[in-house]
């Protein structure tokens, strides 16, 4: 390469026109999307996160076999529609996984940014705090729907060519669109909360391994003392199944009106985007105070 | 020529903790010095210039529009904050690539704009090295590389070339004068005064988050008047020179140093004093050999207004 003088490598005026965008938060998203990637252990995570989907698969392939009749229970369940794609939505191990991918992804997404005094980074440029946590968001919402939403659509088109029949009932449409994005975002304002927290992504995974843990011992001691289901609305992954059963009309999992679940659902999940962007907002001017 | 920046009394406090106070300021394009020691309240003002802290009283319009979540506006603006703030685990080209990505270039213009700004600030060799294996004046370039990468036609500086070695330092000076030239509006912070002082005469002078003075450095120094100037002669002929001066009222104090015939004068006129030298010299047909003002530069000042 030929060297170039101060002269020349000086200011040159760019006649280009800068669009104001409304997706500023593009670049955060596939900045996410491939360092996520990148990480250690990151294949592990995702084949481990797509084991539900191929049992279901499996599942399916079965229940069209009729020879193979020891799984019995497995057809019946198949052919029930919104409780087939009930369970695989909402299922206890799903949701772990979740919470597993968010202790791996999310820890990092915001307490990094603390860590490293990157907020003036995005608050130089045309980016305002719903903006910011608009992309960060993204991150995980696109890995918990690539791991719910696509492998339940991929499910359905799979049924459809295991049984020859191309048929769908309203709910299981109604809950294919619903509950993913409703759990994601659920989950991922949890994990994202919890990351605001501290400057250390090891601490933020533990907090977020304890927050399901902790909801769920406490949502199970509560419920036996008081004998009152509604103590299910405190854990993580109870009031996910709950709220799967309401959405997918099938029978509810505990004794409490299933759309109870939706709602504290969407409250929790605004409530901690509220939190979350307050304490953004708290975090820059400690970090713009220099305290 | 117009003011591109307007603050009319502008104060930040953090808590009990004083940022700045009642700062009142008209900048035009160019370079404009911002000095102060540690804590004076320079890196608040350029946050609140950038649109990153909402000053609690007053107000602050850049090219006549209020800054603050004026999103529209950051476009035009390039901050190098004073700390380290990148992710040490991207590469420098990563780094610059993501916030020209964020400035709302698409792949292919962020891609040219990127390679521009890593080569202007010498980084084109390393830029597929990770940020954590850069020097200190590796990372300080390649933080100016992501306030440069879009273009914008306010730079704002706090501590650009801390940690940069000697020779990057002299190009990224010629850069800063570079922008300048092409009319844009430079804010350089420094505690360090000879950085500012190789870039411009023109400064503001913070203090306990309050500007002392603004304007050209020699202005603001005679404009202080009850600080004495001090101007040392060097003559064979120095004690007569101090003897004929000496009963003026305008010349507080003098002091001889015999081993190179010099005397150093001070005085509160320093054009009354030049006048009454000019005459002397003619009159007397004295051999004169050097004359200057050891403290006619920004370190003085400098120390002058803070009362050290």
């Amino acid at each position: 390469m030929t060297q170039m003088t101060i002269r020349e490598k000086g200011y040159h005026s760019w006649d280009g026109q800068l669009q104001p965008s409304t997706l500023q938060w593009l670049p955060m998203f596939f900045n996410g999307i491939k360092a996520a990637f990148k990480k250690k252990f990151a294949k592990g995570v995702f084949i481990f996160c797509v084991i539900p989907f191929f049992v279901f698969l499996i599942g399916i392939y079965v229940s069209t076999r009729p020879e193979l009749r020891m799984m019995r229970e497995i057809v019946r369940l198949l052919n029930d529609e919104p409780r087939f794609f009930n369970i695989f939505l909402t299922n206890g191990t799903l949701t772990f996984m979740f919470v597993l991918l968010g202790a791996f992804m999310g820890a990092e997404l915001i307490s990094q940014d603390v860590k490293f005094n990157s907020f003036p980074l995005y608050f130089a440029r045309p980016l305002d705090r719903k903006d910011y946590i608009f992309g960060k968001f993204s991150i995980l919402m696109f890995y918990y729907l690539l791991f719910s939403l696509v492998p339940g659509i991929l499910l359905f088109i799979f049924k459809i060519i295991f049984t020859g029949k191309l048929a769908i009932g309203f709910n299981t449409l109604l809950g294919l669109i619903i509950v993913p994005p409703v759990v994601a975002f659920y989950i991922a304002s949890i994990v994202l909360l919890l990351s605001s927290f501290s400057r250390s992504a090891r601490h933020v995974k533990i907090f977020i391994f304890i927050t399901y843990f902790l909801t769920q011992g406490i949502s199970e001691l509560l419920v036996e003392i008081f004998d009152s289901s509604y103590f299910h609305l405190i854990s993580i992954a109870d009031i996910i199944k709950q709220m799967g059963t309401f959405v997918f009309n099938v029978a509810p999992e505990h004794r409490y009106p299933g759309w109870l679940s939706l709602v504290v659902m969407i409250v929790l999940s605004l409530g901690a985007y509220w939190l979350l962007y307050h304490r953004i907002g708290k975090l820059e001017a400690q970090i713009e105070s220099g305290n | 020529m117009k003011a591109v920046i307007n603050a009319e009394n502008l104060s930040k406090w953090y808590g009990n903790v004083l940022g700045i106070s009642e700062i009142s300021l008209e900048i035009t394009p160019g370079i404009k010095g911002l000095l102060g020691p540690n804590g004076a309240g320079k890196s608040t003002f350029l946050k609140i210039l950038c649109g990153q802290l909402k000053p609690n009283i007053g107000t602050i319009t850049i090219f006549g529009e209020t800054v603050f979540s004026n999103q529209a506006l950051f476009s035009r603006i390039g901050f190098c904050p004073e700390h380290e703030c990148y992710y040490r685990g991207n590469t420098g080209w990563q780094q610059v690539m993501f916030m020209a990505k964020l400035h709302g270039f698409n792949i292919k213009e962020a891609a040219e704009k990127t390679e521009a700004a890593i080569d202007k600030v010498g980084l084109l060799e390393s830029k597929d090295k990770l940020i954590r294996e850069y020097s200190l004046g590796m990372r300080q370039r390649l933080k100016f590389a992501t306030a440069i990468v879009h273009e914008p036609e306010i730079l704002l500086l706090d501590e650009p070339l801390r940690g940069i070695d000697p020779l990057w330092r002299v190009k990224i000076v010629q850069l800063i004068k570079e922008y300048a030239k092409a009319d844009k509006t430079i804010i350089v912070a420094s505690h360090i005064l000879p950085e500012i002082e190789i870039m411009t005469d023109d400064i503001i002078l913070i203090h306990q988050g309050k500007v002392f003075a603004q304007g050209d450095i020699h202005y603001i120094r005679d404009l202080m008047d009850k600080h004495p100037h001090m101007i040392s002669v060097e003559s064979p002929q120095n004690r007569e020179l101090a003897a004929m001066m000496i009963d003026k009222e305008y010349i507080t104090t003098f002091q001889f140093h015999p081993e190179n015939n010099k005397v150093t004068f001070n005085t509160n006129e320093r054009d009354r004093f030049f006048d009454l030298l000019n005459r002397l010299i003619v009159e007397h047909d004295l051999e004169i050999e050097e004359i200057f003002s050891p403290d006619d530069n920004l370190q003085a000042v400098f120390d002058y207004l803070v009362g050290k």
